[in-house]
């Protein structure tokens, strides 16, 4: 038997396997150019601040610089938004737990009943490990400073006086020069896994 | 065995099948007919129980997918590999039954005839199982983010 066609049909099968595989290779990189976010604008440069964490300490914008960290705001007499809020930076902080380039900052909208003492259980309820996930409080006009001035948020008392907080449920992702990139709307949609993607493009910066 | 072990096992599985698979095929072009077929069986049976494994750890999981946790292009390679994969997979059982039956029955050309389809298919699907298992699993473990 003539070995030249016997060994052409036995390429078959591999001619087959690498047409296949072409054909994914095209779409899956037709399906990546057709998603790739959106650069990550350098929206606003945040000035330093100094705040005190509920477990003793005070925390500066420089204790951030390097890390690519996580705001967000939130009470402890809140009713349910601050406890959803808690739970995504909760379930980040479990995806990040051996990256020690990143960092979580909760921020109490109401520091004039949040003292450090009142805000500690509420950390400790969401697993907020020391050093990874800060939980802040301070002076009044210092708080409002960094929320209003430097996050460009909402954080006012309600209209009739009540513990009550009108505030923002917004998640911003903060880069390693503590430059705004990002702000993630915390209340509506579960955004963890766009949040976890844009950490990750940015410890690559 | 946790949950969590599970894609470590079915990863070792596929690197095993595609072993015996490999060695299944060296052994027929040495004409080592036994050999093969010991081989060939081996890589049969790893398989099965790769499948049942497999099946077992997703239903486990209640389809919850882990994401890829790469940026940029290793992402297109990632999911060529894991297409790829899957869809030729898929396929391997009917292969393989479609080959073993005619050797059963000595009819070894028709054997061969389907075999040249089966092997590179079935030894792909085993190596890049292996190779989705390190990128999705070992190049990003769990705490990395």
């Amino acid at each position: 038997m003539n070995p030249a066609p016997m060994k052409k049909r036995g390429m078959a099968g591999w001619y087959f396997l690498c047409l296949t595989v072409a054909f994914c290779a095209v779409g899956a990189l037709w399906f990546e150019l057709k998603n790739t976010p959106p650069p990550l604008q350098k929206i606003r440069q945040l000035s330093d601040f100094k705040l005190t964490e509920c477990r003793g300490g005070d925390v500066h914008l420089s204790d951030l610089k390097g890390k690519v960290w996580l705001a967000d705001f939130v009470y402890t007499t809140c009713p349910s938004t601050c406890p959803m809020l808690s739970s995504r930076l909760a379930v980040l902080q479990d995806e990040a737990f051996k990256n020690d380039a990143v960092r979580f900052v909760s921020i109490s909208v109401n520091p004039a009943h949040d003292t450090p003492d009142v805000l500690r259980p509420y950390a400790d309820k969401y697993h907020a490990k020391q050093g990874k996930w800060f939980f802040l409080t301070g002076d009044k006009t210092r708080v409002t400073e960094l929320v209003s001035g430097g996050f460009l948020l909402t954080m006012k008392g309600a209209p009739d006086g009540s513990n009550d907080m009108v505030h923002s449920t917004k998640i911003v992702l903060v880069d390693k020069a503590g430059v705004i990139r990002a702000y993630y709307e915390g209340a509506v949609a579960d955004e963890t896994h766009r949040i976890s993607r844009d950490i990750r493009r940015l410890l690559r910066e | 065995m946790t949950l969590q072990q599970l894609p470590a096992l079915n990863a070792s599985l596929n690197a095993l099948s595609g072993v015996f698979i490999l060695a299944g095929w060296v052994f027929i072009k040495a004409e080592r007919k036994l050999a093969h077929v010991v081989s060939m069986s081996c890589a049969i049976v790893t398989s099965a129980v790769f499948l049942g494994c497999y099946v077992t750890y997703h239903w486990l999981k209640h389809g919850v997918v882990t994401h890829f946790a790469g940026v940029g292009m290793i992402r297109p390679v990632y999911f060529t590999l894991l297409i790829s994969h899957t869809m030729l997979a898929a396929t391997v059982p009917v292969l393989v039954v479609l080959t073993v039956i005619p050797a059963l029955r000595a009819r070894y050309d028709r054997h061969r005839g389907i075999a040249r389809w089966t092997l590179p298919v079935w030894l792909y699907v085993s190596v890049t199982g292996v190779l989705v298992y390190i990128m999705l699993y070992r190049w990003y473990p769990v705490g990395g983010l």
